[in-house]
């Protein structure tokens, strides 16, 4: 992992008085806190790699609150995002929640509640941010594997048998065995138990 | 051909009618000819004063049967102008035939003329010509000879005189037996009387041979020479298949002589049958029928000609003798009548003489006047009856028309009536009866301020007085009409004044046509858009609730976030007063913000009832827009203003024009739904337009509006809208309308549309009016 650790704020909304509100409260607690007038600024700006989360308000002229989010899946930006709207209506507050957002606060809100919500969207952040690191990891030792163990080690996790597995890829026993020790040893597992672990991980038949 | 007239030239005094006949020319000739010398004096030059013409005639003065001849001379020599001092001598030969007698003329015109020295000589017959060829040197000077009315002229006469020519004509007797026995076929014989001088039987002696050719259609007998009174007695006992012709005829067997003219008519008197000649025509008229006669009067032309070229100076050596045969049927009509020959039977080319005249030969001037007179006359006639045809047409057409325009102006439609300069109503028609419920006693001599409603007599008091001060019009003027029974009648009141020649006002003539109808559905259509204005107003707000509800949300929340960090700051030890400071600071900020919105707010709700003030069109546009700002930025529409300065006020009801504004900001922000959102702009404008109108113009950048739509977005409940009534356009135009604007969508050529609004500058008279 690169970048500062020192989690960041991003604010964005239209309302320079909001804005400048927002920045005051969050940075009262110490958090950095950065702020953008629009969607497009903020997606003009450089992505910090820096564990943090976005206060973004739903309705704004250009790119809305929404649109910016989906813009940022879309981007692979993945960033928590807490919404911050005047009239929220049902049907925005679910399409938001559904895309991941982590609440959605009615202004006016308690500093409490955004704080709240700052600090679950920002150890999310972290949790995401050391998840990525792990699944990184194990990626790339998989990417060390032979074509050939990459199929043995598919079927390994499915739970098969060594037979089974020789029978299905046409080889002998003995050699799956072989392989299969290769596999325990450049995937670092301890155990079958673990090796399944590791394949869940990454998501490897999914 | 021989002449037959011939009397011989030794015989002088035989052809004694021809005596008689050219002494009666000259008888008239001469008094004429020194008329026109006296008179050609002055016209002629002097040197045709001094050609001198000499006329000798062979008989004498005063015979009065040849007028013809001699006119006809005469007519010929003044017609050539050889009309000049003429000397005239009459031998008088008949009278007196012996040589003695020429002898004593030859010594008495040589004493008289023997020096003088003459331009023509001129010889008048047998008798004239022997003397003046004998004596054509000695007394005559051998002046240039013409001679003419020889009866039987022999070459052998002018004894190779060559300083003489003249005119010879032939009769022709064959002719006259001819035409005797055609006109009267059953003839059997023919009398020929001549007297038995040697001239007479000189004549017989030529005709003699000729009647054999004749043969056995006709007997001849020549009378014996008898007494006149034997004649008498046989003429007048002939048969009546009998027919005379007669020859010379001047002296009886006992010698007694007779004048030519005397003894034809003697004879013709007593024949009992047609007695016809053949020799001159001096003797028609004198009782002969006629016959193929030698023409007088073409003797005397031919005669005067030959004149002419000698005194024009041709020489007489070298015109030659002139034969012409004259010989023409002649007849008299009273002789024709007496015997009963038709007209018809003669010849063709047949002269007529005594021919009765008819009234329109006597009066051919005035007939042809009379009927030139009488047919422009009948021109006339008709012409005016075509005239009084036309006029009674259009009298008719004219009445008809009257009744027409009777029947439509007491039936009119309208009110009719017409005031003089009082303003006394002088008369109405039936309508006017029927809608006010007076009768038209009741109506005429009544003064029409009487007629109007309180309200309106003011008024039509001062238009009726302005009337004479300017156009004498008035049109489409309101006003209330009181009816009999009370009740009101809205008029609508057009005038025109009628004026005489000097432009003064004489009447006026006036239309009421009842708009009470029309009142009454525009009362009610003005209510019925205060209703549908307060409705939309209800929608507005309901429109505006969220928006406003926003505009206030927003400043709380920046307060209450900066309330909290201030909270926040103060609990630091020590506490961040820096930080402190600046949230207050912008907690006051924002409350002043929030104050601002609900100020608005208020402002636009109290505004309930509707009046007319003095505006200023730029303020509604950025109230408006501060209202709005949210809704249109919300929508990611750029709004940009471009506002008229100084513009001058209008008049008008804040709130209504509020809404319009609300209506167009909003309809344009709707139609750019569907547009790029940088591409969304939004631009409003107010300036002067060129009638000095204030006009506004909302721009926008969306989808346009079809043609058919440019209309029809006005029309109530059209809507293209899900979620809209369809109203919103309808009552702002209504409300511009009752502005006295106008409102309207135009295309932008760019693309997006533009709906304009114009409203009247406010005039200070204006300010009392109204509604």
């Amino acid at each position: 992992m690169t970048g500062e650790t020192e989690p960041l704020v991003y604010v964005v909304d239209d309302d320079k008085s909001i804005r400048k509100s927002l920045a005051r409260l969050i940075g009262s607690t110490g958090l950095a806190v950065e702020t953008f007038g629009s969607a497009r600024e903020f997606l003009a700006s450089d992505p910090v790699d820096r564990p943090g989360c976005l206060v973004l308000d739903l309705k704004m002229p250009g790119l809305t609150g929404l649109e910016l989010q989906e813009e940022l899946a879309a981007r692979n930006r993945s960033i928590p995002i807490i919404f911050i709207t005047g009239q929220g209506s049902i049907s925005s507050s679910v399409k938001a929640m559904k895309a991941g957002a982590i609440d959605f606060l009615e202004k006016p809100f308690d500093d409490r509640t955004l704080l709240k919500a700052i600090g679950q969207a920002i150890a999310k952040d972290l949790q995401n941010r050391q998840r990525n690191n792990e699944v990184g990891a194990i990626k790339k030792r998989v990417e060390d594997l032979t074509p050939r163990e990459r199929e043995v080690f598919t079927l390994v996790v499915t739970g098969l048998l060594n037979k089974q597995i020789a029978y299905q890829l046409g080889i002998t026993e003995k050699t799956v065995k072989v392989h299969r020790a290769r596999i325990m040893q450049k995937m670092e597992a301890t155990s079958l138990a673990h090796l399944v672990h590791l394949a869940e991980t990454i998501e490897l038949n999914s | 051909m021989v002449n037959f007239l011939s009397v011989g030239r030794n015989i002088p005094q035989g052809n004694y009618y021809s005596v008689k006949r050219v002494t009666l020319i000259l008888a008239v000739l001469l008094p004429l000819l020194f008329l026109s010398a006296a008179r050609g004096s002055e016209e002629h030059s002097l040197g045709q004063a001094e050609k001198q013409i000499f006329i000798l005639n062979s008989h004498h003065h005063g015979n009065p049967w040849l007028d013809v001849e001699q006119t006809a001379i005469i007519d010929e020599l003044r017609k050539e102008k050889l009309v000049s001092l003429a000397t005239v001598e009459y031998m008088d030969s008949g009278s007196y035939p012996n040589g003695e007698h020429l002898r004593e003329l030859e010594a008495l015109f040589l004493k008289k003329y023997g020096g003088k020295k003459f331009s023509l000589l001129i010889a008048v017959h047998d008798s004239a010509l022997d003397f003046a060829v004998k004596n054509h040197e000695k007394i005559f000077g051998n002046a240039p000879l013409v001679f003419c009315g020889q009866s039987n002229f022999k070459q052998s006469v002018l004894a190779g005189d060559n300083r003489a020519t003249g005119v010879v004509n032939s009769a022709d007797p064959a002719g006259t037996i001819e035409v005797m026995l055609r006109l009267h076929p059953k003839t059997r014989e023919i009398l020929i009387l001549h007297d038995y001088t040697s001239a007479g039987l000189s004549v017989r002696q030529e005709l003699e041979p000729l009647l054999a050719g004749f043969g056995s259609r006709v007997g001849f007998r020549f009378l014996d020479n008898l007494p006149v009174k034997d004649t008498y007695q046989i003429l007048e006992t002939v048969p009546e298949d009998t027919l005379v012709l007669l020859l010379d005829y001047t002296t009886d067997r006992e010698g007694q002589e007779f004048d030519a003219a005397e003894i034809t008519s003697a004879f013709s008197r007593r024949s009992r049958v047609p007695v016809y000649s053949f020799a001159s025509s001096a003797r028609l008229g004198h009782g002969i029928v006629g016959g193929k006669l030698v023409s007088v009067r073409t003797t005397a032309r031919e005669t005067a000609k030959l004149a002419k070229r000698i005194m024009q100076g041709e020489a007489v050596e070298k015109v030659p003798i002139v034969f012409i045969n004259a010989a023409q049927y002649m007849f008299d009509y009273r002789q024709l009548v007496r015997f009963q020959i038709p007209l018809s039977a003669l010849p063709l080319n047949s002269a007529v003489i005594n021919r009765p005249v008819s009234f329109y030969d006597a009066n051919r001037n005035v007939v042809l006047m009379a009927w030139t007179i009488i047919g422009f006359l009948l021109l006339v006639i008709l012409a005016l009856i075509f005239i009084i045809v036309q006029r009674r047409r259009l009298t008719l057409a004219l009445q008809e028309s009257q009744a027409k325009y009777y029947d439509l102006y007491e039936n009119a439609p309208d009110m009719y009536y017409s005031i003089d300069v009082k303003g006394v109503i002088t008369e109405c028609n039936e309508t006017f009866v029927q809608a006010t419920g007076y009768s038209k006693e009741e109506i005429i001599g009544r003064p029409v301020f009487d007629f109007y409603h309180e309200d309106s007599v003011e008024e039509a008091r001062k238009a009726f007085s302005q009337l004479f001060r300017d156009s004498g019009e008035i049109r489409n003027a309101e006003r209330k009409v009181k009816r009999k029974d009370g009740s009101l009648i809205g008029v609508s009141l057009n005038v025109s004044a009628e004026r005489d020649k000097e432009g003064k006002i004489t009447s006026i003539r006036s239309i009421w046509r009842d708009v009470t109808e029309r009142q009454r559905a525009e009362d009610k259509i003005r209510q019925q858009r205060a209703e549908l204005s307060h409705v939309r107003r209800l929608v507005t707000i309901g429109e505006f609730a969220t928006s406003i509800a926003h505009e206030i949300n927003q400043p709380l929340t920046a307060i209450l976030n900066n309330a909290q960090a201030a909270a926040r700051f103060l609990s630091f030890d020590p506490p961040d007063l820096g930080e402190l400071r600046e949230a207050l600071d912008d907690i006051i900020e924002d409350d002043k913000r929030a104050g601002a919105v609900v100020h608005h707010l208020r402002s636009f709700l109290k505004r309930q009832e509707f009046e007319r003030k003095s505006l200023n069109i730029n303020n509604i546009i950025e109230d408006v827009v501060t209202l709005l700002n949210c809704e249109v930025a919300d929508k990611d529409v750029s709004l940009t203003l471009d506002l008229a300065a100084d513009p001058h006020a209008v008049r008008g009801d804040f709130v209504e024009l509020q809404q319009v504004l609300m209506n167009l900001i909003l309809n344009a922000c709707d139609a750019m739904g569907e547009t790029d959102r940088q591409q969304r702009r939004l631009n409003i404008r107010s300036s002067v337009d060129a009638e000095g109108n204030i006009a506004v113009a909302v721009r926008d950048s969306g989808t346009g509006l079809d043609v058919k739509e440019l209309i029809r977005v006005f029309e109530p409940f059209y809507t293209t809208k899900q979620e809209g009534l369809g109203v919103g356009l309808s009552i702002s135009k209504s409300i511009i309308e009752a502005h006295e604007g106008r409102l309207w969508a135009e295309n932008n050529p760019g693309g997006g549309a533009t709906f304009y609004f114009t409203l009247p500058v406010y005039r200070e008279e204006q300010h009392d009016g109204g509604n």
